[in-house]
C-alpha cells in the first residue's frame, strides 16, 4: 500500500504543475478582478502542495499494508469481471440498445457470480431487465438507448 | 400552507415511495443515502422540484432507519451512521432482543425525526432573514467552511480529503468559465464544454465504486431471529431510552447543522457521550438499550440540521445533501435565505411532508423488518445488474447523454481506487457540486475588493467563518502533532 500511495501521490504532484502550465494558456488576471486562470492557478498549487505533504507523510509513516487490502484470488476475479463487464456495456449500450445489452449483460454478471442453474439465470437475465423497461419506459417515459442493430 | 401542498396524492406517494426505497438502500451494506439519491435524481425530473425533493428527503431518512436492521440483525452497518448501532444493537440481538433493538432504534429515530423537522420550521426563517445579509465573501467564507468541516471532521487522512476537495474543484473547472466564458481544459472537444455533471460523478463514485469494493468479499449476511412481539417496549425500556434519545437527539441536530459534520460524526458523539455519563459504562458493548438509542437518535435529528443548512443557506453539508442541491439547482431551484421567501410552496410544502415521511417510516418499518429481510436476501449475483441498469438509466436519462455513462464508468473505476487508498469521495462530490458558486463567489468579492484578499476577514461574518474553517483545518494537525509527541515521549520512556 505504502509503494501505490507514493504512486499517487507522485501523480498528483505532477498532475498539479499539469494543471498550472494548462492555466498560463488561459486569459490572465484583469483589472476588474481575477480572470478565468484563477481557480486552475489556486487548483494547481494546492495539488501540488497537499500531494507534497501525502509524499513525505506517507514515506514517513508505516509500510504495514492493512489486512484485506489486497483481495483474494475469488476477489480479484470478481471485480475485474464486473470491471470487464461494465467496460463493453457501456461501450455497446449506444450500438446494441438497452434492452437486449441489458439481458446478455445480466446473464453475464449472473452467471459469473453465481452458481444458479442456467434456466434460473436465463430467467433473472431476461425478467430484470424487462421489470426495468417496463418500469421507466412504460411507467416513467424515460427514453433509453434504442441501439442501431436491434433498435429495441 | 405546507400541509396542503404535502397532502396531495402525489406528495404522498412520494414521501412512501421513498420511505420504501430509502429503507432498503440504507440496509444495503455498502450503498449509502448519497448513492441512493444519486439514483434517483434523474427519476425525479419526471416530476416537479417539490414532489422531486420529498422523494430525496424521504430517501435520506429512510436510509438512517434501514441502516438500523442490518446493524441490529447481521451486525453490518447499511449506513456508515449506523456503525456505531452495530456495537450494542447486535450484542443485544445475540441476547435475543432483537425487536427491542429495533423497536428502541425506530422510535428513537420517529422522535428526533420529527422534532428535527420542528426545528426547521422553527429556525429556518430568522436563519434565512439573518442570511439575507451575506454577499460574496460571506458566502464564499462559509462554502470554504463546509469544504473544510467535510475534510477535516471526517474519517481518515484530512490531507486526503483535502486533495479530494482540490479534485473536485479541478473537475467542476472544466468546461466553460461562468463569468468571462472561457473554455477550460476542454481539449478542443465540445463534449467538455458543459462540463463535467456532478450526477455520473456522484453515481459512479458512490454507487458503482462501493459495488466494486463489495465484489472484492462478498458475505453471505445470515439473520438473526427476532418477533414483532418483542417489538413492544417495557415501561423500564422507555425510561432507560428516553434520556439517551433526548441527549443523542440534541447532540444529532447540533452536530448535523454544522457544514461537513454529518449524521456519522453524530452518532459516534452521541455513542461516546452516553458512555461517558453512563453509571455503567462497563456495560456499553454489551447490549446496552442505551447505545442503541442514542446514535439512532442523533443520526436522524443530524439529517435535520443538514436539511436545514441545505435550504437556508444554500451549502450542503453532506454527500447526500450534497446531492440535493445539485438536484434542486437542475429543477431551476437556488437554496438559499431567499428560497423561504420567493418559494413558500416549496419550502412549507417539504417541512410538511418530511412530519408525513417520519410517520410513514415509522408505520413502515415496524411490521416491514421481515420484508426488508427478505429483499436482502437477494444474491450479490442479482443485486449487480440492477444496482447498474438503475445507475445507467439514471445517469443516461438526464441529458440522454452516453458521454455522461461513460464518465460514470471512470467515475466509478476511480471511486473504486479511491475508496481502496482510503481517499474519502464525498468531500470531491461537494468540490464538485459547490465548485462553480465558489469560485463565482471569490472572484465576485475579489473584484469588490480590487483583489485585496483581505475582504475576507474584515467583513465581520466572513471573518467569523473563515476563523472557524480555519481552526477546523488546523486542529487535525496540531491534534495529530500531539499524538506523535506523545507516542515518542512513550519511546524515550520505555
Amino acid at each position: 500500500m505504502k509503494k501505490g500511495e507514493l504512486a499517487i501521490a507522485a501523480f498528483l504532484f505532477l498532475m498539479g504543475w499539469w494543471i498550472l502550465w494548462q492555466a498560463t494558456m488561459l486569459p490572465h488576471l484583469s483589472l476588474s478582478g481575477p480572470g478565468p486562470e484563477f481557480l486552475p492557478n489556486l487548483v494547481g498549487i494546492l495539488l501540488v502542495l497537499l500531494s507534497a505533504m501525502m509524499f513525505v507523510n506517507t514515506w514517513r509513516g508505516s509500510a504495514v499494508t492493512p489486512e484485506g487490502f489486497i483481495p483474494d484470488r475469488a476477489g480479484i476475479i470478481r471485480v475485474s469481471t464486473m470491471v470487464v463487464g461494465l467496460f463493453f456495456y457501456v461501450l455497446l449500450l449506444e450500438t446494441v440498445g438497452y434492452l437486449v445489452l441489458t439481458i446478455i449483460y445480466t446473464f453475464y454478471t449472473v452467471t459469473a457470480m453465481s452458481k444458479f442453474r442456467w434456466y434460473t439465470r436465463l430467467a433473472l437475465s431476461v425478467v430484470i431487465p424487462l421489470i426495468f423497461y417496463q418500469g421507466f419506459v412504460g411507467f416513467l417515459e424515460v427514453p433509453l438507448p434504442r441501439g442501431t442493430i436491434f433498435g429495441a | 400552507m405546507g400541509f396542503s401542498v404535502a397532502l396531495t396524492w402525489q406528495n404522498l406517494a412520494a414521501a412512501f415511495l421513498g420511505a420504501f426505497i430509502g429503507t432498503i438502500v440504507g440496509a444495503m451494506p455498502g450503498i449509502g443515502a448519497s448513492a441512493g439519491i444519486a439514483m434517483l435524481v434523474p427519476v425525479s425530473f419526471n416530476y416537479d422540484a417539490t414532489t422531486s425533493l420529498i422523494l430525496m428527503c424521504a430517501v435520506y431518512y429512510g436510509c438512517m432507519y434501514g441502516g438500523t436492521i442490518t446493524s441490529v440483525l447481521v451486525n453490518l452497518p447499511g449506513e456508515s451512521a449506523s456503525v456505531m448501532t452495530c456495537i450494542d444493537g447486535y450484542a443485544m440481538a445475540k441476547k435475543g432482543q432483537a425487536g427491542k433493538a429495533l423497536a428502541v432504534a425506530q422510535i428513537g429515530s420517529f422522535i428526533w425525526g420529527t422534532l428535527g423537522v420542528l426545528a426547521i420550521m422553527l429556525i429556518g426563517p430568522p436563519l434565512a432573514e439573518f442570511a439575507l445579509s451575506f454577499g460574496p465573501p460571506e458566502y464564499f467564507a462559509l462554502m470554504f467552511l463546509g469544504l473544510t468541516c467535510l475534510s477535516a471532521m471526517g474519517e481518515g487522512s484530512t490531507i486526503k480529503a483535502l486533495i479530494m476537495v482540490v479534485l473536485g474543484l479541478f473537475f467542476a473547472s472544466v468546461g466553460t468559465d461562468p463569468l468571462a466564458g472561457a473554455a477550460r481544459f476542454t481539449f478542443g472537444n465540445f463534449m467538455f464544454l458543459n462540463g463535467i455533471d456532478f450526477i455520473p460523478a456522484a453515481v459512479g463514485l458512490f454507487a458503482l465504486g462501493e459495488l466494486l469494493i463489495e465484489a472484492e468479499t462478498v458475505i453471505a449476511m445470515s439473520f438473526g431471529k427476532y418477533s414483532l412481539r418483542e417489538m413492544i417496549l417495557s415501561k423500564q425500556d422507555w425510561k432507560d431510552s428516553f434520556g439517551a434519545w433526548t441527549r443523542g437527539g440534541m447532540l444529532g441536530f447540533l452536530v448535523g447543522a454544522l457544514p461537513g459534520a454529518g449524521a456519522t460524526i453524530s452518532s459516534f458523539i452521541a455513542y461516546f457521550v452516553e458512555k461517558k455519563i453512563s453509571k455503567h459504562p462497563e456495560t456499553f458493548g454489551t447490549g446496552e438499550i442505551q447505545g442503541v438509542a442514542a446514535p439512532e437518535a442523533a443520526n436522524n435529528a443530524a439529517t435535520a440540521g443538514a436539511i436545514l443548512h441545505l435550504l437556508v443557506l444554500g451549502i450542503p453539508g453532506s454527500g447526500a445533501t450534497a446531492v440535493m442541491l445539485g438536484a434542486l439547482m437542475i429543477h431551476g431551484l437556488r437554496p438559499g435565505p431567499l428560497l423561504f421567501t420567493q418559494n413558500p410552496d416549496f419550502v412549507w410544502g417539504l417541512i410538511a411532508s418530511m412530519y408525513i415521511g417520519n410517520i410513514v417510516l415509522l408505520i413502515l418499518n415496524m411490521p416491514l423488518v421481515p420484508v426488508f429481510v427478505a429483499i436482502l436476501r437477494l444474491p450479490y449475483s442479482v443485486l449487480v445488474p440492477i444496482i447498474v441498469t438503475v445507475s445507467m438509466i439514471g445517469v443516461y436519462s438526464v441529458n440522454n447523454s452516453m458521454f455522461d455513462v461513460g464518465a460514470m464508468f471512470v467515475f466509478g473505476v476511480l471511486g473504486y481506487f479511491f475508496k481502496k487508498f482510503d481517499f474519502p469521495v464525498a468531500p470531491m462530490v461537494l468540490a464538485l457540486v459547490l465548485g462553480e458558486m465558489l469560485e463565482r463567489s471569490l472572484r465576485q468579492s475579489l473584484a469588490m475588493s480590487h483583489n485585496d484578499p483581505s475582504i475576507f476577514f474584515t467583513r465581520p461574518i466572513a471573518a467569523l467563518l473563515m476563523a472557524v474553517a480555519l481552526v477546523s483545518l488546523l486542529m487535525p494537525i496540531v491534534q495529530s502533532g500531539m499524538k506523535r509527541r506523545k507516542k515518542e515521549g512513550e519511546v524515550a520512556v520505555a
